[in-house]
């Protein structure tokens, strides 16, 4: 069994928490509960067959990756960058958010997510904007923490990717 | 009255600081001086131990293994290693770290920072409950007893009491690694239950920089304890991991001692797969055996019998005379508690003392950082000016001694925290480059320094570019019809300009270049061949009016994206979407 703490980043209430708690716990509320610090949830995860254990650290919203404290990045072996799909410019911020990363840890694997794609009459990323991104190299997975779509493989491909890079 | 301090235990706190440099520096230096001092006071045994090894055809690269080892072992059998030591450690204290006697930080909550503050108030105000209700006994049976015994010790009522109210267990322990919070090995007491440690180590990794923002970075200690309910958790910290113990009930001072053992071991043995770590925790399985010698219990109180009973008897009157027969044990007792704070106290080394015409005199050394040894006296009862001191200079490298000469020598600013453990000095916060550069160089002078960790750094200027990249971007210069400004717009481009001025002082520090991109935008009424060339001008235009301002630079590109980027703010795909807007490349 292998250990891997991967962080969840993006703007204030783009779905973080409630992806997380689709994941682990396959729920999923409408009431929003803002984060405060930070909290963590684990989850087993098997990929080939490489049992990982996933600490995964849901972290408060933010655009700005200096704002949080050190301990919450430090280790991490990669992490989720969440924006949501009706408000683009959380996906502006995902970029802000990337680059500070980059310059405070590195590189380090990621994936996007694109969330709340349940709610398409809200929907404002067109996909020239997603082609964008994965012409940048950036993987991207379409997400809904209501109905669960796209929520397992998330989690699933990041969790590869960190095995991937420490092999 | 002389020699209070006994040299069994100043030898073993130098043990153990060798032991640290041995252990965690991991240089050979530290085993020659050893064994220099081995040779210097025991030759024949030395020899003979020599010729052991050789046959055995030890190596001395095997020797530098086995010998810390050696001197564990022997450390448990009995004293003669460090009575043998003792002469020329004794010389050697200055060259040696003296290890902080880590204080505690008061038991605390993890909530938020007000509860924090709370709580931190809250648990005082129950300890000192529980004094009161111990000293409430005092004139019980057992008060009694307790009373005797304190006069028999020298130690003081109080602390008798709560030594025999002591009943505690650790219940779990915990060992982390620092750099991920992960877990990289942990062991329970029979029969208890134990539900997601991996979590519970990632949450105390948290908690410990949570607590830390919380009091601000001038804390300066690390956590070291705190209360969950009814249970404690010690922290003990080490350079790659920490160990967290589980306790139920009050554990004497002695188990950090235990605790900081393990770890100094854990640290010995594994120090190298702790620094590669990255997830797989079964090289940690060797260390169960350890960690479950930290899963103590104390059981039952220790009952005295038949004599203190017989005081017990004498009640009020019994008080009474103790009272009288304790007054001439209470300037004994006085000073005990005295030398125990002094003992205590980071920067003084106390190796001697003596009565000089009826004044106390102190022998050892002071840093010159530390308050004087007068100061220490507190609430024991004994006149600062019946002590005089005859301390030698030297320096303490514990670490609150090295972090502050370090803050004078660098000239921090107080924007800075530092940290400081086996060497390394370790910055924290934000600086401009300009000071981080010359502290790099000047750090090396620091005695005690032999590496800075800038890990925890922020230059200044670096979060100041990011700052204004996204103040920048986030403005809009928005225009009529055509290619003029709406009202307004000019006191925009203006802070634009100062802004762009900013950013480019900061890059010139920082050796970084900007690009800037000046898009213009159109809305959606008209042709698209129409819309591009308006949108174009308009960027244009702003180009002008920078260049006017003095902004110059060639890294500016402009283009007009026309409808491409219609404003999500718009309602209508009218006005707002006459725009120019910005981009910044930093580099
Ligand atoms: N319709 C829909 N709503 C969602 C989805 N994901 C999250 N939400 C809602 O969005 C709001 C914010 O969700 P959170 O998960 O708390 O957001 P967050 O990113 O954790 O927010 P912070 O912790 O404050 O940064 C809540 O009201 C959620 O119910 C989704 O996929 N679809
Ligand atoms: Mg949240």
């Amino acid at each position: 069994m292998l250990q891997k703490k991967i962080c969840m980043l993006g703007a204030p209430a783009v779905g973080k928490t409630s992806l997380i708690s689709r994941y682990v716990r396959q729920i999923f509320s409408d009431t929003y509960l803002s984060t405060i610090g930070v909290k963590i949830d684990e989850k087993d995860v098997f990929t080939g067959n490489q049992h990982i254990k996933l600490l995964i650290w849901d972290l408060f919203g933010t655009t700005d990756p200096l704002n949080l404290p050190d301990s919450y990045l430090r280790g991490m072996a990669g992490y989720i960058l969440v924006a949501d799909g009706t408000r683009s410019e959380t996906l502006e911020m995902a970029r802000n958010i990337k680059s500070g990363i980059d310059e405070l840890r590195g590189e380090l694997p990621f994936i996007v997510a694109i969330n709340k794609h349940d709610l398409d009459a809200e929907w404002q990323i067109a996909p020239e904007d997603i082609d964008t991104l994965t012409g940048m190299g950036w993987e991207i997975v379409i997400t809904s923490a209501k109905s669960g779509a796209g929520v397992e493989t998330l989690f699933q491909q990041l969790a590869g990717k960190t095995v991937e890079l420490a092999a | 009255m002389a020699n209070r301090s006994h040299p069994g235990e100043i030898i073993q706190g130098v043990l153990r600081q060798a032991r640290i440099e041995v252990t965690n520096r991991n240089e050979q230096d530290e085993l020659r001086k050893l064994r220099d001092l081995l040779l210097k006071e025991e030759q024949s045994e030395l020899d003979q131990l020599k010729s052991q090894l050789n046959s055995l055809e030890l190596s001395s690269e095997e020797l530098s293994e086995i010998l810390p080892e050696a001197i564990l072992i022997s450390n448990r059998k009995n004293n003669r290693l460090k009575e043998a030591l003792a002469p020329s450690t004794i010389e050697a204290i200055r060259a040696i770290i003296r290890q902080d006697p880590k204080y505690f930080s008061d038991a605390i909550y993890p909530v938020m920072g007000p509860a924090i503050r709370k709580s931190v108030l809250n648990s005082l105000r129950s300890m000192v409950e529980s004094i009161n209700e111990v000293l409430a006994n005092s004139l019980s049976l057992r008060g009694l007893q307790w009373r005797w015994q304190a006069m028999r010790t020298g130690k003081s009522f109080a602390e008798v009491a709560l030594v025999n109210s002591l009943l505690y267990r650790v219940e779990q322990v915990f060992l982390i690694h620092r750099e991920t919070g992960l877990l990289l090995k942990n062991v329970v007491a029979p029969r208890i239950e134990m539900e997601h440690p991996e979590m519970v180590s990632g949450m105390l990794t948290a908690i410990q920089d949570f607590v830390r923002d919380s009091f601000g970075p001038n804390t300066q200690g690390t956590l070291e304890k705190l209360q969950v309910g009814e249970l404690n958790v010690w922290i003990e910290q080490g350079p790659r991991a920490y160990l967290a113990a589980v306790i139920r009930g009050n554990a004497p001072h002695d188990l950090r001692i235990v605790l900081q053992n393990t770890l100094e071991r854990i640290h010995l043995d594994h120090g190298h797969s702790m620094k590669a770590f990255s997830g797989d925790a079964t090289p940690f399985e060797a260390t169960r055996q350890m960690l479950a010698s930290c899963l103590l219990v104390q059981t039952s109180t220790p009952r005295k019998k038949k004599p203190y009973l017989a005081w017990g008897g004498l009640g009020l009157i019994g008080t009474l005379m103790l009272g009288w027969l304790g007054f001439v044990g209470w300037q004994n007792w006085q000073w005990d508690s005295y030398l125990e704070n002094l003992n205590n106290a980071p920067g003084l080394v106390i190796t001697r003392t003596d009565t000089e015409n009826g004044k106390q005199v102190l022998y050892g050394l002071r840093d010159p950082l530390a308050p004087p040894a007068a100061s220490y006296v507190g609430n024991s009862g004994v006149d600062p000016d019946d002590i005089v001191e005859r301390l030698e200079p030297y320096l303490s490298f514990s670490p609150q001694f090295v972090t502050a000469r370090a803050r004078q020598f660098l000239n921090a600013p107080e924007s800075i925290s530092f940290s400081y453990a086996n060497g390394t000095l370790f910055l924290h916060g934000r600086a401009s480059n300009e000071w981080l550069e010359s502290a790099r160089d000047a750090a090396a002078f620091i005695p005690g320094v032999s590496a800075i960790n800038e890990e925890g750094m922020i230059a200044s200027e670096s979060s100041r570019m990011m700052d204004l990249k996204i103040e920048i971007e986030k403005t809009t210069i928005r225009f009529s019809r055509g290619r003029l400004l709406l009202d307004g717009q000019e006191e925009l481009v203006q802070e634009i300009v100062t802004k762009l001025n900013g950013l480019e002082q900061l890059a010139k520090k920082t050796g970084k270049t900007t690009r800037i991109n000046i898009l213009g935008h159109s809305d959606s009424i008209g042709s698209e061949r129409i819309n591009n060339n308006i949108s174009r001008q308009r960027a244009e235009f702003v180009q002008n009016m920078l260049k006017l301002r003095g902004i110059t630079s060639e890294n500016i590109v402009i283009s007009g994206l026309g409808t491409q980027r219609l404003s999500e703010f718009a309602e209508d795909n009218t006005e707002a979407n006459r725009r120019v807007t910005f981009e910044v490349i930093i580099e």
